[in-house]
C-alpha cells in the first residue's frame, strides 16, 4: 500500500508539465497562480512534499477539491459504494455465467457445447466495455424497454451496467474454469474415483471443482480489481456515480487533488483485494497454507 | 497441417488497414451536413455521421491510426523489454532483484488505470498516447525474456559462447534472441489486441489523440451518445474495434499453438 501511495504521488509529479497549469490554465492570473503555489505548497522541496502528503495520508485526510471545495474523502465516501456495488453484482452475474458454463465445457470437451463456448468467450474478451453498454441499452433498453439506460434512481438500473463489466469478466473465467478442471479430470485421483464407482456428478462437482477452484479464485480476486478499475467506462456510458466517474468528472474539471484521491484509492482497492485473495486462497487449499 | 487462417487473416487486415485511406470511397474529413445521419446504403455502404462524413472512409482512417500506434508501441515495447529482461536474467542478483520490484510497480495497477492516471495529466497527442501505453506494456516483453533467459543462460551453447569470451550483444543477438523470438511473436500479437483496445478506451474518455483525429474509440464516443436517433454512428466503429481485436487475439492463440 506505501508502494501505490508512493507511486501514485510522483506519478503525478514526474509528469512533466506545470500542475499548476493544470489546475488553473496556462493563462491565469499570476497571484492566483503563487496562491495555490502558496497554499498547496507546490513550492517546497519534492521530498518535503512527499513527507506531508505521507503525513496526510496517514491521518486519513486526502485534501480539499478545488472545484466543489469539500473534502476529497467524503466525495470518494459519497461515490465508492455505488463502484463496489457495481463491481459485485458484475462479479455475480460473472460467477453465475462461468462456473456452469466451464464446468460443462470441460466435461463435454470438443463437442458443439464446448466449441460454441469457447467461441463465445473468446468474442467475450474481445468485445470493448464501451462497445458492449452501448449494445445491451440499444437492446434492452431502447428496443425492448426492459431496463432503464442510465442512472442509478429506477428499479433495475443497475442491470444493464453490471451485465457489461460481468461478461467480459465472465468470458474470462469460463475459459479459466474450463482449462483448470480439464487439468484436474485428467489426473489420476478422478481417475480413482470413477472407477470407485463414485457418481459422475459427486466426482465432477465434489472432488474435481473443490480443486479447480484455486486457480478461479486468485482470477477472481485479479478481475474483481480490474473491475473496480474498469468500471470507469461503464460509469461513463450508464451515468453510473461511482467512483470512475468522479475521476473523469474531475479531470475534466482539473481537480487534481480529486483525481490524485480517486486514483489512490482504486490502486488501493486493487492491492487489497489481491490480498484477500491470497488470503482466500490459504482457506480453500490447505497446501498453500503449508508452503 | 497446421492451422494459420487467423495469422494470415490478421496480416491481411494490417495490409488493408495501411492501405485504409486509399481505398476509402469518400474523404475521411469531407462534411456535408445535408448528406447527415444517412443510414447503410450503396453511395455510403456505412451510413454517414451527425456531420454527413462517410463511416467507412472514417474508420478506414481510424484503423489505420489504432493500428499505427499499436505497432509502434508494440516494436518500442518489445525492443525495451527484451533487453531489460536479458539484462535481469543474464547477470541476476541486484541487477534482477530491481528489475522485480519495478515490475511490480508497473503492475501494481491496472493497466488501463495507469494509462488513465498518467493521460489524464497530458494534452493529447499521439507521442502522449504512445509513450503511455509503452510504459504500461513494456513489462510483460521483459518477464517474458527475463524467464526465458534465467533457462538458457545455463544451456551449454550459453557456456561455450561465455568460454569463447563473446562479447554480451553477441551473446543476446545470436544466441539467445532466436531463442525468444517465438515467445515474444505471440505476446507481440496479443500485445496488438491489448494496446488497440487500452488506445481506443483512452480515445472514448477523451484522453487519447486529439480530437480532431478520427480514431476509433473518440468515432464511438460521440456516436454513442446518438444511439436514440442513429445507432449506426456508434455501432459500426465499435464492431472495427472489436474484430481487430478479436482478430489479433484468434492469431496469437493460433501461433501459440504453432510455436
Amino acid at each position: 500500500m506505501f508502494v501505490v501511495v508512493t507511486l501514485v504521488f510522483f506519478l503525478l509529479r514526474l509528469i512533466p508539465g506545470d500542475p499548476i497549469d493544470f489546475i488553473l490554465g496556462e493563462t491565469a492570473p499570476q497571484a492566483d497562480r503563487l496562491a495555490l503555489v502558496t497554499s498547496q505548497g507546490f513550492d517546497e522541496p519534492l521530498l518535503k512534499q512527499y513527507s506531508h502528503f505521507l503525513k496526510d495520508i496517514f491521518e486519513g485526510n486526502l485534501g480539499q477539491s478545488y472545484f466543489t471545495r469539500k473534502s476529497v474523502g467524503d466525495l470518494i465516501g459519497e461515490r465508492y459504494p455505488q463502484t463496489v456495488k457495481l463491481a459485485l453484482v458484475a462479479m455475480v452475474w460473472a460467477i453465475l455465467f462461468s462456473i456452469p458454463t466451464g464446468v460443462f465445457a470441460s466435461v463435454l470437451r470438443g463437442k458443439f457445447f464446448d466449441r460454441l463456448l469457447l467461441a463465445l468467450s473468446l468474442v467475450g474478451i474481445s468485445v470493448p466495455s464501451f462497445y458492449l453498454g452501448p449494445l445491451l441499452v440499444l437492446l434492452f433498453s431502447i428496443k425492448l424497454d426492459w431496463f432503464p439506460a442510465s442512472g442509478q434512481d429506477l428499479s433495475g438500473s443497475i442491470i444493464l451496467p453490471s451485465l457489461t463489466l460481468g461478461l467480459a469478466m465472465a468470458a474470462i473465467l469460463t475459459r479459466m474454469t474450463r482449462s483448470s478442471m480439464l487439468d484436474i479430470l485428467n489426473s489420476d485421483y478422478v481417475r480413482t474415483a470413477r472407477a470407485k464407482g463414485l457418481s459422475f456428478f459427486k466426482v465432477v462437482f465434489k472432488h474435481a471443482l473443490g480443486n479447480a477452484l484455486v486457480p478461479i479464485v486468485s482470477l477472481i480476486a485479479l478481475q474483481f480489481g480490474t473491475l473496480l478499475a474498469g468500471a470507469i467506462v461503464t460509469e461513463k456510458i450508464f451515468s453510473w456515480p461511482g467512483l470512475g466517474s468522479l475521476l473523469l468528472e474531475s479531470i475534466g474539471r482539473r481537480d487534481y487533488a480529486v483525481v490524485q484521491g480517486c486514483l489512490m484509492v482504486i490502486a488501493l482497492a486493487y492491492v487489497v483485494v489481491n490480498l484477500l485473495a491470497d488470503l482466500v486462497l490459504t482457506k480453500i487449499d490447505p497446501r498453500i497454507r503449508l508452503k | 497441417m497446421k492451422n494459420r487462417f487467423f495469422i494470415y487473416l490478421a496480416l491481411f487486415f494490417v495490409v488493408i488497414v495501411f492501405l485504409g485511406p486509399n481505398l476509402a470511397p469518400h474523404h475521411p474529413f469531407h462534411y456535408d451536413l445535408s448528406q447527415g445521419f444517412l443510414t447503410p446504403s450503396f453511395q455510403h455502404w456505412l451510413g454517414t455521421d451527425e456531420n454527413g462524413r462517410d463511416i467507412l472512409s472514417r474508420i478506414l482512417f481510424g484503423s489505420r491510426i489504432s493500428m499505427g500506434i499499436a505497432l509502434v508501441v508494440v516494436l518500442v515495447c518489445a525492443f525495451l523489454g527484451t533487453i531489460i529482461g536479458f539484462l535481469a536474467g543474464y547477470f541476476g542478483g541486484m541487477v534482477d532483484r530491481i528489475f522485480l520490484m519495478i515490475a511490480d510497480l508497473f503492475q501494481a495497477f491496472p493497466g488501463i488505470l495507469l494509462a488513465i492516471a498518467i493521460a489524464a495529466f497530458l494534452p493529447p497527442s499521439f507521442l502522449n498516447v504512445v509513450v503511455i501505453l509503452c510504459l504500461v506494456g513494456w513489462v510483460g516483453y521483459a518477464r517474458i525474456t527475463r524467464a526465458q533467459v534465467l533457462s538458457l543462460r545455463e544451456k551449454e551453447f550459453m557456456e561455450a559462447g561465455r568460454a569463447l569470451g563473446l562479447p554480451l550483444w553477441r551473446l543476446f543477438s545470436f544466441h539467445v534472441f532466436p531463442n525468444l523470438a517465438g515467445p515474444l511473436v505471440v505476446q507481440a500479437t496479443f500485445g496488438m489486441a491489448g494496446v488497440i483496445l487500452i488506445e481506443s478506451t483512452l480515445s472514448f474518455l477523451g484522453l487519447g489523440v486529439p480530437a480532431t483525429v478520427p480514431s476509433l474509440g473518440r468515432m464511438m464516443d460521440s456516436g454513442s451518445s446518438l444511439l436514440l436517433v442513429a445507432p449506426h454512428i456508434a455501432l459500426f466503429p465499435g464492431l472495427a474495434i472489436m474484430l481487430i481485436i478479436l482478430i489479433f487475439n484468434l492469431a496469437g492463440d493460433q501461433l501459440r499453438e504453432n510455436i
